[in-house]
């Protein structure tokens, strides 16, 4: 543990969890040789070939009271997959979690009911939490506030922007005031005014929560706002550890892979994954920009 | 806090997902009522939106329906044969026949439609076929008030009596056995997208076998399809309704026990076969 404080209790105990997906492929080439014949028979027919997908490959961490742990990693290492499986809305093939408390998910992907107006998803989705309709009218008035999308409440769903449904969610996600908490780029979206309010709610609710889980791309985020980061690659775990650490560690090797110096990219990850980060040799107080070289 | 001495303890700790016991995920469905309510209202209200009649289709809809098989069977085939009031038979037949129709394929699509909701929050996930039967429910009850004027209405007309009293406890046991219905197909659905596709079929041939516009001794050149029409709930639920409606009779306790132990055990093997994948429903 890094955390300078006493450990508080377990809140979230992930032990082992495996994830596939059966995802459709056009390339045969990458089925095991026993199946391809079959496959490209299937194919000729119109059939659609599909293969398994390990999203995340035995993930095994536990998570304490006021920790904000934060996931860093490239596209579709299974930082969202690993999300929604804590959140409860993702069962693992294998593996399990356990948390004191149902984690509430903020997440920026899920349509709800696109027929519907913005206020009767409100409704609808606080009911989904479970609340109590009498609950629900006294709590309606600060969510749609907090939301702040105006007129639009009353329009249907489907014809929102993509932020402005993100803000509707954030705002319900929000309202259950969660002991657990889980942001999947929630803070990316919205316009300005949107994010200041946003952040502030996100401050109150770090302030009573308990435990933080924040997907992020940027690095940054993750270092300013997380105790602790788990930098996830291909599924799996690579290293855990302090934010800063973690969150340097895996924007080297990013930098790195980005410059296309991959020979010491691999040797950063090697490192990482040996638990012994490189944090890089030019880095002083303020952190590393994109435009810095390596030394 | 009084655990700091135990900071590695999980006893306080409980899985995110999972199925929980029978009892415990009943109980769960219950808590949730009012989300399966607006579930349930939400999608009527939102289901002929963008026509012209809006929700007049509820009704037109089994009224063209009945309206059609009437013009071929009863005027054209002469299907109704020693049958005294044919256009009653066949027009409770068609109407109550569609509740269950129309539940089947609510139900098999409820998890498919909604998989947004499932996606963005943890429920018990039966909420969605009880809300799809809900509303069905629901949306009948106009056709029921159709049905009846259009009964007293149209010649033979069927006069109210004291049997129809009896009208809603039949609704009853067949909204029941909807719901078991419902829940087996909304798993099976669900597991296999195809079945949608298949759906149709069988609907179809469950309403030719369960004499819904013709009399059941039509079936009987066959003697064993005349059997199994026969033990079909959903004739003998027709039958009833048509005793009640049109014969001013109550049927015997021997046929009302037949469909209530049907209803009560498709409701129970349907919420369990529906329970036992509970942690399926959220997979892509």
């Amino acid at each position: 543990m890094a955390a300078s404080e006493a450990p508080g209790r377990i809140s979230v105990l992930v032990d082992d969890v495996s994830v596939r997906y059966r995802t459709e492929t056009s390339n045969v080439d990458a089925l095991p040789p026993a199946k391809r014949v079959l496959a490209r028979a299937g194919q000729a027919i119109g059939l659609t070939t599909y293969t398994g997908v390990d999203a995340l490959k035995g993930i095994s961490f536990v998570a304490r009271e006021g920790e904000h742990i934060g996931l860093v990693g490239a596209n579709g290492s299974g930082k969202s997959t690993l999300l929604r499986v804590i959140a409860g809305v993702e069962p693992p093939r294998t593996g399990r979690v356990l948390a004191e408390a149902t984690p509430v998910l903020l997440g920026v992907s899920a349509a709800m009911m696109p027929a519907l107006t913005g206020e009767r998803n409100v409704r609808l989705g606080l009911l989904a939490l479970g609340f109590h309709p009498d609950e629900i009218t006294e709590i309606m008035p600060g969510v749609i506030k907090l939301a702040g999308i105006g007129d639009a409440i009353h329009r249907p769903m489907k014809t929102y922007s993509s932020g402005m449904g993100a803000r509707l969610r954030f705002a319900i996600a929000a309202a259950a005031q969660p002991s657990i908490l889980l942001i999947d780029e929630a803070l990316g979206t919205g316009d300005a005014a949107f994010a200041d309010r946003s952040k502030r709610k996100i401050d109150e609710l770090r302030a009573g929560a308990g435990t933080i889980f924040l997907v992020s791309h940027a690095a940054q985020t993750i270092e300013e706002m997380c105790t602790r980061a788990i930098w996830l690659h291909m599924g799996e775990l690579i290293i855990d550890g302090p934010a800063v650490e973690v969150a340097r560690a895996y924007r080297w090797w990013a930098h790195l892979v980005a410059k296309e110096d991959f020979q010491a990219a691999d040797e950063a990850f090697t490192l990482a994954r040996q638990g012994r980060p490189r944090i890089p040799p030019s880095s002083g107080s303020k952190p590393l920009s994109n435009h810095e070289g390596p030394a | 806090m009084p655990r700091r001495a135990h900071p590695d303890s999980t006893d306080h700790l409980s899985p995110v997902s999972g199925r929980p016991p029978f009892r415990e995920y009943l109980s769960q469905l219950v808590e949730r009522r009012h989300f399966i309510g607006m579930q349930a209202w939400s999608q009527s209200t939102t289901q002929h939106r963008g026509m012209l009649l809006g929700n007049v289709w509820l009704v037109l809809a089994p009224a063209l329906d009945g309206l059609i098989y009437f013009m071929i069977f009863g005027l054209i085939l002469r299907a109704g044969g020693a049958i005294e009031n044919f256009f009653g038979y066949l027009v409770i037949g068609v109407f109550l026949f569609t509740y269950t129709s129309r539940t089947i394929n609510s139900s098999a699509t409820s998890i498919h439609n909604n998989r947004g909701l499932i996606r963005a929050f943890t429920f018990p996930r039966a909420v969605l076929p009880v809300a799809a039967t809900l509303r069905e429910t629901f949306a009948m009850l106009p056709v029921l008030v159709t049905l009846i004027v259009l009964l007293v209405a149209v010649p033979p007309h069927a006069l109210p009596t004291a049997a129809w009293v009896l009208l809603p406890v039949v609704f009853l046991v067949h909204a029941v056995f909807n719901q078991g219905i419902g829940f087996l197909l909304a798993r099976i659905a669900t597991a296999l997208p195809d079945a949608r596709q298949l759906i149709p079929y069988l609907l179809r041939l469950w309403f030719y076998g369960s004499a819904v516009m013709f009399a059941v001794d039509r079936f009987d050149s066959v003697p064993w399809i005349g059997q199994l029409v026969r033990i079909n709930p959903m004739y003998q639920l027709l039958t009833i309704y048509r005793s009640l409606l049109l014969d001013a009779t109550i049927p015997p306790i021997g046929q009302w026990v037949t469909v209530t132990l049907w209803a009560l055990g498709a409701l129970v093997v349907g919420a369990l076969f529906f329970w036992r994948a509970e942690v399926s429903y959220g997979r892509e």
